[in-house]
């Protein structure tokens, strides 16, 4: 059964059309990534899929494994298995970095019926795929996000993301204000994450982050509409000669 | 500065007749303007009975209070550094509260005409153990007047933990003053808890000399129309002033934090944080005055007041004060209101954590805030009804 199945998708911001007739198909273990120019709806793209409030769905079905998350919020999508790791991760003073990690799993682990996981063990696991993402624990002890360097912020989402042990994750601009060696921990971080049956949506401007993660499908997006798909190669073409064919079609 | 000789007796009494004469603010007065009293200048109450008086406990440091009745005094037990007395008993006490009482002040008149005796205390050490206050109320149509006179010697220092609770549709007016000398300090946790039914109009006055510190950090989570008035004297230099305030309204509450910094003194420093949040229809107001007179050179007057408004029925006022007259000085204010943060909102709900807790932990993480550095028991203790408010309605 296909992953996650994005079909006929229109959204609209207030009366504004961003979204129009988006179709994708991504089944378990395939890495695809959507390309596009700024203002083409990559983010709206993201936020839609992600539930987020402001954005109105006027057609069209989101599936995750066979069942549509329409109805659902935010936070039951993110329990059914969806992450979105962010352009711009948030700042959240007050709120501790270790509750909030605790807070996310144990949510996803009810869900699952499973019971809250324990203090101290999780302590343990948070350091250990904290250090492997080059995440120091002074960075934990500290509020969410708050005074966290950009590439530092980008590290925290995927040490999320791995905690969270989602069915389908979406990386939107996860290479923005990366430098080379935090894009490559970053990547790292990702690929480590490709188990057998997890589905990746990277969102990208730029074709650099996709020589770390390699995609199996490529998606060009322009004007709310994927306009051409191919392989990893079409990121390469996209490098070389830009977007403006693809706007021009669109 | 010697004051006259003003025994509690008389005190009370010229207290009496400016009450008789002035009797409860009205709307046009100035500093009342945002808070509606109808409700308490429309109810005649009793003052408490005298015979029922707080019970001993086996703590050290531990006074308590019935409907604003202190236990007798020889029932409690204190710490070595602690000496407490009726106020009626220290003329010097009393006639410092009687310099003290700002002119006109309806609240402190109303408390004062009404009061049976207060205690005096005396701080000469530094006192480990803190002292605690603990105000039981009860019954319909009872006033409470407690009235408590602190004097902290040079280099003493001491906790208090002062916490009001109880129910009854009564007034409670407890009228502090605390005298710091040199070097004292003082670290006053305040905990205003009372039942939904219940008014508290409190003034606290607070009087600093040279080097002293008086860290000031107050919850008000209970009461239908709680005010909570401090007015502070920088007398002498490199005295510095915290007051932080933590507010909680819900339903028709009315929430007041009423400030006054008087900086009569160069290079005094104080430093005024609250953090409110308001919902149903609940109001709220923050007027904090500072005044910094011509001689009080190299002040720093800081003063931040952040509203939540999670209800669009609710309503906060700030009026912010600042009066300088020296020309040397870093006098700063800022004030906000708003709503919840839907980004913040979103980035916790995109995690799996529903609407309502994840509501919950933003509006914790900007109320603990306040009260975060504190060490211990302090601070475990104001989060307390922080987070219980929390648990108990939002939603």
């Amino acid at each position: 059964m296909p992953l996650l199945e994005i079909e006929n998708l229109h959204a609209s911001i207030g009366d504004k059309p961003i979204l129009k007739d988006i179709n994708l198909t991504i089944n378990p273990s395939e890495i695809h990534a959507i390309m596009g120019p700024n203002g083409s709806g990559k983010s709206t793209l993201s936020y839609v899929l992600a539930g987020r409030d402001g954005y109105e769905v006027t057609n069209g079905d989101i599936r995750l494994d066979g069942v549509s998350v329409m109805e659902m919020e935010a936070d039951e999508r993110a329990r059914a298995g969806l992450f979105l790791a962010f352009q711009y991760p948030v700042e959240l003073p007050g709120v501790g970095g270790m509750s909030f990690l605790r807070g996310a799993v144990n949510a996803r682990r009810i869900e699952a019926g499973l019971d809250e996981i324990d203090h101290i063990a999780f302590v343990k696991t948070v350091r250990e795929a904290a250090n492997k993402l080059g995440i120091k624990d002074d960075m934990l002890k500290r509020a969410v996000n708050v005074g966290f360097s950009g590439g530092e912020k980008k590290r925290y989402e995927i040490l999320q993301m791995a905690l969270l042990e989602p069915k389908m994750a979406i990386l939107d601009e996860t290479d923005s204000g990366l430098d080379v060696d935090a894009l490559r921990i970053v990547s790292e971080g990702v690929n480590a994450l490709k188990t057998d049956d997890i589905g990746v949506l990277v969102i990208t401007h730029y074709q650099r982050l996709l020589d770390y993660i390699i995609p199996d499908h490529v998606h060009i997006l322009a004007d709310g509409k994927i306009v051409k798909s191919g392989d990893k190669t079409l990121a390469l073409e996209v490098e070389k000669s830009g977007y403006g064919e693809f706007t021009n079609a669109a | 500065m010697p004051h006259d000789v003003v025994s509690f007796e008389r005190l009370a009494a010229d207290a009496a007749s400016r009450y008789a004469d002035n009797g409860w603010p009205g709307s046009k007065d100035e500093a009342w303007r945002f808070t509606n009293i109808n409700a308490i200048r429309k109810t005649t109450f009793l003052p408490a009975d005298t015979a029922i008086t707080g019970s001993s406990s086996s703590e050290n440091n531990f006074i308590h209070f019935i409907n604003g009745i202190h236990q007798p005094v020889d029932n409690i037990s204190f710490n070595d550094g602690v000496l407490c007395q009726k106020l009626s008993e220290n003329a010097a006490l009393s006639s410092a509260l009687a310099a003290a009482i700002p002119q006109g002040h309806h609240v402190a008149d109303f408390a004062l005409a009404h009061a049976s005796d207060g205690l005096a205390i005396t701080i000469d050490q530094v006192v480990d153990n803190p002292l605690q206050l603990i105000f039981d109320y009860s019954g319909d149509g009872i006033s409470s007047h407690a009235v408590v006179v602190f004097k902290l010697l040079p280099g003493a220092e001491l906790t208090i933990l002062e916490e009001h609770k109880g129910g009854g549709a009564g007034l409670s007016a407890p009228v502090m003053l605390f005298c710091l000398e040199e070097g004292a300090k003082l670290h006053h946790a305040r905990r205003l808890i009372e039942s939904d039914q219940r008014y508290h109009l409190g003034l606290n006055l607070v009087q600093q000399k040279s080097k002293s510190v008086y860290s000031g950090d107050m919850v008000m989570a209970g009461g239908d129309i709680t005010r909570s008035e401090t007015q502070v004297s920088l007398m002498e230099a490199d005295a510095q002033s915290y007051l932080n305030a933590v507010y909680l309204g819900r339903d028709a509450q009315m929430r007041d934090v009423t400030s006054r910094i008087d900086h009569d003194a160069p290079d005094c420093q104080s430093f005024q944080r609250i953090h409110g949040v308001l919902d149903n229809q609940s109001k709220a107001v923050f007027q904090g005055k500072v005044k910094v007179k011509r001689y009080a050179q190299k002040t720093d007057g800081n003063q931040m007041s952040r509203t939540l408004i999670l209800s669009r029925d609710a309503e906060a006022n700030t009026k912010p004060e600042l009066e300088i007259y020296a020309d040397d000085v870093t006098c700063s204010h800022g004030a906000t209101i708003g709503e919840l943060d839907s980004d913040q909102l979103f980035y916790l709900m995109s995690r799996g954590i529903g609407c309502d807790e994840a509501r919950q932990m933003l509006i914790e993480a900007f109320l603990v805030d306040v009260v975060d550095a504190l060490d211990d028991p302090k601070r475990e203790w104001l989060i307390e009804p922080i987070e219980h408010w929390i648990k108990t309605r939002v939603s």
